[in-house]
């Protein structure tokens, strides 16, 4: 009975998540919105990576491949992550719905779940887009050979790398959330810092091995560097000899971010209920 | 637990909806500072009853509809609604109740007022045809049908506050916290809600209401029974005839004077005065004063004192009031 109210709170949560996601415009803008904001990154790096290669003088297509899977994997960390870390903030502030959610007999975490699961929809839609106009820009247009080949991506084993990775990054996003139910003052900056962290040193772009020594560490400790590693292996080696151990890193990673965010989120809502925060609004 | 030990907690609460005892509550605002919110509370609120709990703000009424709505916990004593603790068994309280808060304007702005009712009747787990025929009876009750199709953030204060207190209602909770309903609201709004909370006890529900209000005269129009509190302390309670009876032997007297220099601080050396709150008012440039006396002949020692600083321009006997109760209890009126 539990259970099947978790999941019908979940979902109708996600129902309301994407209705908010996509009624604020029409359906042509909200499509372009979701395209724009994720390629603006892509082409931000893929440019930069451009301008300094003809300056260089030697372009290193496979260096650039990296790049590209890096920037299309890292759109999940940005949307659902940083989505999910964001949404106690935009509860308290924005609608000022948090307590009445806060009371119904579910209480708040199916919610978050929904909210997050809308997120990782939306974000599912603008990761394909991005796939498709990043290889028509760059592949096509600019001739940069991208080394992916559309018949060697393992997409089994793609899909695995994607919904392990969501269940990650909502982990991770309710670690955000929880401590954003504590403090009232971190709130939107929370989620940017740590998307940031996430960046830099989450394998997206730069490989933890030419980081330097304590940087290479934090790297190995983080979900997102081995989401980015699972979805690099999937589309371009394809084979499951390679791709297994990153699904199996990834999946322990996957385990231990949902349990470190249960037991963060129960503690911070605890801590929130005692010192009387949970429906308190952020003070920046 | 077992079903006969269930069965008996029931049974013992089957009279009162909500019991709070001797419920503390504490803020630290800093290593060194604390402010006491709630200070040894206890009372009970029965089946079928409007309860309310009145006082200024900053008095505690919001802590203790928070700790009963489980949003918050208290520093010291327990507290039960329904029969289930709301500490120990929050997801069971959740199951029965609902909080509305007046004075913000809560809301999903870019979905429809339905959508709205729609989401949250389904984190109640109320079956879909249910839940419309819930929509369209409290959008008739309250007004809203024509903007049931308007999205929320079109709605005026008014209207968003009814769309909350339809929220508040879509689970016809067995206990409804009110936090300040009316807050803020125009006079029509403010009757209607009024209305509505009348009417869902009226009718031998068993439902009850647990109101915050400072204004008196509604705590009076609405409250089977009301408790006054001030900075955290229950210093009264009993239905609004009971509470009246407290000054009924003393003397309410309304002064209208122009503003004095200095303030009223004066008022409360005068011997024989037991209390005073003052009202501006702009439209006259005017300060009315209610002020109550312990003896009539007291009288004659503040009229006195005023014209001795400013011009009377009026002085009237009235009627105790819950506000007279306050002053009398307190010494000063709401700040």
């Amino acid at each position: 009975m539990a259970v099947k109210s978790f999941i019908r709170s979940a979902w109708y949560s996600a129902w309301l998540g994407w209705k908010l996601e996509t009624n604020w415009a029409d359906p042509l803008t909200f499509a372009g919105y979701y395209l724009l904001r994720p390629f603006a990154s892509l082409l931000i790096v893929g440019f930069i990576f451009v301008i300094g290669s003809f300056a260089g003088g030697n372009t290193n297509t496979q260096y650039f491949t990296y790049l590209f899977l890096g920037q299309i994997a890292y759109v999940y960390v940005l949307q659902i992550t940083v989505t999910t870390g964001y949404f106690i903030h935009e509860e308290r502030a924005k609608y000022e719905t948090l307590r009445s959610v806060y009371v119904t007999p579910t209480s708040i975490r199916p919610y978050l779940l929904g909210r997050a699961l809308s997120a990782a929809f939306a974000s599912t839609v603008s990761l394909l887009l991005t796939i498709v106009f990043g290889t028509i820009v760059f592949s096509g247009l600019l001739g940069l050979n991208l080394e992916i080949d559309l018949f060697r991506i393992n997409y089994a084993a793609l899909v695995m790398s994607l919904t392990l990775g969501i269940v990650s990054l909502i982990s991770t996003g309710f670690i955000l959330s929880g401590i954003n139910l504590v403090s009232t003052r971190l709130q939107m900056n929370l989620s940017e810092y740590v998307s940031g962290i996430f960046f830099l040193l989450g394998d997206v772009i730069f490989p933890p091995t030419t980081l330097p020594y304590p940087l290479y560490l934090i790297s190995y400790v983080l979900p997102v560097t081995y989401y980015t590693r699972a979805v690099r292996a999937s589309i371009i080696d394809g084979a499951w000899d390679v791709v297994i151990p990153n699904l199996q890193m990834l999946l322990l990673m996957a385990i231990l971010t949902t349990i470190v965010g249960s037991i963060v989120f129960a503690a911070a809502e605890k801590r929130a209920k005692r010192l009387g925060v949970i429906d308190r609004k952020s003070e920046y | 637990m077992s079903n006969s030990v269930e069965q008996q907690k029931r049974k013992v609460f089957d009279l009162k909806t909500i019991e709070v005892e001797n419920v503390s509550r504490i803020f630290r605002i800093s290593s060194e500072k604390e402010i006491l919110a709630l200070d040894d509370v206890s009372l009970h609120v029965k089946e079928g009853e409007v309860f309310g709990l009145l006082g200024p703000n900053g008095a505690g009424k919001t802590t203790l509809i928070k700790i009963l709505a489980t949003l918050l916990l208290p520093s010291k004593g327990r507290a039960f609604v329904a029969g289930h603790d709301v500490v120990k068994e929050p997801a069971k309280v959740r199951r029965v109740i609902n909080l509305v808060s007046g004075g913000e304007t809560p809301g999903y702005g870019s979905i429809t007022t339905r959508e709205n009712l729609w989401f949250f009747s389904q984190l109640y787990g109320l079956p879909k045809g249910e839940s419309m025929k819930r929509i369209a009876k409290l959008s008739e009750d309250l007004a809203l049908q024509e903007y049931l199709n308007t999205r929320t953030h079109k709605l005026s204060t008014g209207y968003r506050q009814r769309l909350n207190l339809a929220r508040g209602l879509i689970n016809d909770p067995k206990v409804l916290f009110l936090d300040e309903p009316t807050l803020g609201l125009d006079v029509i709004t403010a009757k209607r809600i009024r209305e509505i909370v009348r009417n869902r006890v009226k009718n031998g529900s068993g439902n009850s209401i647990l109101i915050t209000t400072h204004y008196m005269v509604e705590a009076d129009q609405i409250c089977d029974r009301i408790a006054i509190i001030d900075r955290g302390r229950m210093i009264a309670l009993g239905t609004p005839a009971e509470l009246k009876k407290m000054v009924s032997k003393q003397t309410i007297v309304s002064i209208e004077t122009q503003p004095i220099d200095g303030g009223m601080d004066f008022m409360s050396s005068i011997a024989g005065v037991n209390g005073y709150s003052q009202t501006d008012e702009p439209s006259t440039g005017r300060i009315k004063l209610k002020v109550v006396l312990n003896e009539e002949g007291a009288l004659q020692n503040v009229i006195h004192a005023v014209s001795a600083r400013g011009r009377i321009f009026e002085i009237a006997k009235s009627e105790p009031t819950l506000e007279d109760v306050y002053i009398a209890l307190v010494g000063k009126g709401f700040e």
